[in-house]
């Protein structure tokens, strides 16, 4: 008896008033600042809906989505992953959200020796280059493309330690496990433990673009924040962030 | 894959290096002492065992990281860094597999008949000496037991390991992270083969150590 | 007195109250089974926590680890460790010579090389007899050392004892009245947890 009162508690306490509706998105995780404040601002405007993120390296997240996660919407940090999904008929570009740039980055210590892109591969300083975890992690490709277009990526790669994620590299130079990271230049903004040593030389430069991509069964409401992500809105808050308009 | 395996190998037999003499010493220690000092290390070491091995990994970055308390000093002084090492690697395969080494080696250092110890004692054989000749010898295969489990988990080790020694090719890429990282980079052929390979090797440690626990039984 | 032994140990429930003064040679203890004859012994060997104190010679036993007390024991059973030969029971103790003299006077002579854990009960006993008397020690300390000889064999066993362990102090624990007026020179009883008479010299 007493139990069947638990049970009918348990239950009731489970019910929500309304049915949520949810927009299930996934992200890079270099767009975690621009995404939420989107998300709490499309939640502020649309009650009752609720956008649920998840905020990763975009090849594992493209992974996931394979594997049979539901995503509404998925934001890569490059053409690859979202790609691979859009190939495989299970989502349909949206836009192009923004682009990026790839930066050399140190930790802030005056007493650090210098170190450019012209002496990564020599500098004795460098012990560990930390690389995000390619092909997970697009800044990873992206680094190794650009080293490998300088002709040192060779030299280096007995020195690479790799980040699960772009913002686990830049956590690893400014914790002093690596001694040079390669981030985008979004994820260093308001960072004062790290140093930006700058991009590299304009022939070696990647074009960095962050594509929206939506699932073929996308509801009205999923089609609804990618506009506003797409729209001049959007674009706003992204720029406030520091990326680059598409 | 040879090389990851390799790799994996020369981890293990650094983690067991730190870890048998450490977990022998302690499992001893704790098979002789009495009162509350005894319960205190037996609850400390058995917290690897109980903390999820991220939180393992974790305190071990808080302590021999870069920045870390003993890390710090060790990169300074010595410019030995453990983060992205294979030493790193073994470290933490070594804390997460101590609480089995420990425990074993108590295990196997209580089997050990009082009386012949005694005996020993009494007779005018110094600590050292009847340690030598009589208590190792009589717990030899239930260390060697231990040690066996305790290098399989440390062969197996993933969360501490990973969260702490970080993934850098043939350095800290043990079979156990590869195949972590083929499953997130969707390489499902490389993860199978890995889990395979794995699954065979600890399969193979499980007979071998039933065999030869009824084979030393029955002896 | 050679040995004094004034205090008490604790066993389980049982309390044994120990007021005891050896003369050298040897003292045969008696006393019906589980009276805290083993635990006399192990008192004194500094096995057993014992609350009071043990002398010998003048010499101080409190503090002192039982290897450093200068015993030869045999325990009730005979210990011997399993995964030794004969002859390593005894290398630890004895050099080639004494280990020569013991074998042959124990008849281990033939057992040498033999692994330890297929000895009979009475090579055992033979075994554990030769490993304490083995460095000569001042005081011996035999549990019962005999039990598993026939007559014959403890008779022999007996008189070597004693010849061998000539002017050292014995406590010899038996059970057989015959060997204890055969090699005992002076005489004890544990009874009702107490060892309270001064040896008496055995009539």
């Amino acid at each position: 008896m007493r139990w069947a009162i638990v049970i009918a508690v348990a239950s009731h306490a489970c019910k929500s008033p309304a049915p949520q509706r949810e927009v299930h998105v996934s992200a890079a995780i270099s767009l975690k600042e621009p995404m939420e404040e989107l998300a709490r601002s499309y939640e502020a405007a649309h009650p009752g809906t609720h956008i649920v993120l998840a905020l990763g390296a975009s090849g594992d997240l493209a992974t996931q989505i394979e594997r049979g996660a539901e995503v509404d919407l998925f934001a890569s940090a490059a053409d690859a992953p979202a790609g691979r999904l859009v190939e495989a008929g299970r989502a349909s570009p949206s836009c192009v959200l923004a682009r990026n740039s790839l930066v050399m980055i140190r930790r802030k210590d005056p007493a650090l020796a210098l170190v450019d892109w012209s002496t990564i591969a020599t500098s004795t300083a460098v012990e560990h280059v930390a690389l995000g975890l390619s092909p997970s992690v697009p800044a990873g490709t992206y680094a190794e493309s650009t080293l490998e277009k300088l002709g040192v990526y060779r030299t280096i790669a007995p020195k690479v330690v790799r980040g699960a994620n772009v913002r686990q590299v830049l956590d690893l130079v400014a914790k002093g496990e690596a001694d040079v990271g390669f981030v985008y230049a979004t994820d260093v903004r308001g960072r004062t433990d790290v140093t930006v040593v700058g991009e590299p030389p304009l022939s070696a430069r990647p074009t960095i673009a962050y594509p929206l991509v939506q699932a073929s069964n996308a509801n009205a409401d999923a089609q609804s924040f990618a506009k506003l992500l797409c729209g001049a809105d959007g674009q706003a808050v992204l720029a406030r962030y520091g990326f680059l308009p598409p | 894959m040879s090389d990851v395996l390799w790799l994996s190998l020369r981890v293990t037999v650094l983690a067991l290096a730190l870890v048998v003499p450490m977990g022998g010493a302690i499992g001893w220690w704790l098979s002789r002492a009495r009162g509350p000092m005894r319960a205190v290390l037996d609850a400390c070491v058995l917290v690897p065992l109980v903390l999820p091995p991220s939180v393992t990994g974790y305190y071990l970055l808080v302590l021999f990281g870069a920045e870390g308390a003993l890390g710090a000093p060790l990169k300074s002084a010595l410019g030995v860094r453990l983060v992205f090492t294979p030493t790193g690697a073994a470290l933490a395969a070594a804390v997460v597999s101590l609480p089995l080494m420990a425990k074993g080696a108590e295990a196997a250092f209580l089997r050990v008949d009082r009386a012949l110890v005694e005996v020993a004692r009494a007779n005018g054989l110094r600590g050292l000496t009847t340690f030598r000749l009589v208590t190792l010898p009589l717990a030899m295969p239930a260390l060697a037991v231990a040690t066996t489990i305790t290098a399989i988990r440390a062969f197996g080790e993933f969360g501490a390991t990973w969260t702490f020694a970080g993934y850098a090719e043939g350095r800290t890429s043990t079979a156990p992270l590869e195949l972590y990282v083929a499953l997130q980079s969707g390489d499902d052929a490389r993860a199978g083969h890995l889990a395979l390979v794995m699954t065979g090797l600890s399969a193979a440690v499980a007979v071998a150590l039933g065999v030869w626990g009824r084979r030393s039984r029955s002896s | 007195m050679s040995l004094v032994v004034r205090g008490r140990a604790h066993a389980g429930a049982h309390t044994l109250e120990v007021e005891l003064d050896v003369p050298a040679g040897v003292t045969v203890i008696t006393g019906p089974s589980a009276a805290g004859k083993t635990l006399l012994l192990r008192a004194i060997a500094g096995l057993h926590p014992f609350a009071g104190m043990v002398t010998f010679d003048g010499a101080d036993f409190r503090g002192l680890e039982p290897h450093a007390r200068g015993l030869g024991y045999a325990p009730q059973e005979p210990a011997i460790w399993p995964h030794l030969s004969v002859s390593a029971h005894l290398t630890p103790f004895a050099d080639a010579a004494r280990i020569d003299e013991l074998v042959r006077a124990l008849d281990l002579a033939s057992l040498l090389a033999r692994r330890s854990d297929v000895l009979s009960g009475g090579e055992r006993q033979r075994l554990s007899i030769a490993r304490a008397l083995a460095r000569k020690p001042r005081l011996l300390l035999l549990d019962e050392p005999t039990g598993a000889l026939d007559r014959a064999t403890r008779e022999r066993v007996g008189d070597l004892i004693k010849s061998d362990a000539a002017g050292a102090t014995v406590l010899l624990v038996t059970h057989d009245l015959a060997e204890a007026r055969r090699i005992g020179d002076t005489f004890a009883s544990v009874e009702s947890g107490r060892v309270t008479s001064r040896p008496r010299p055995v009539e």
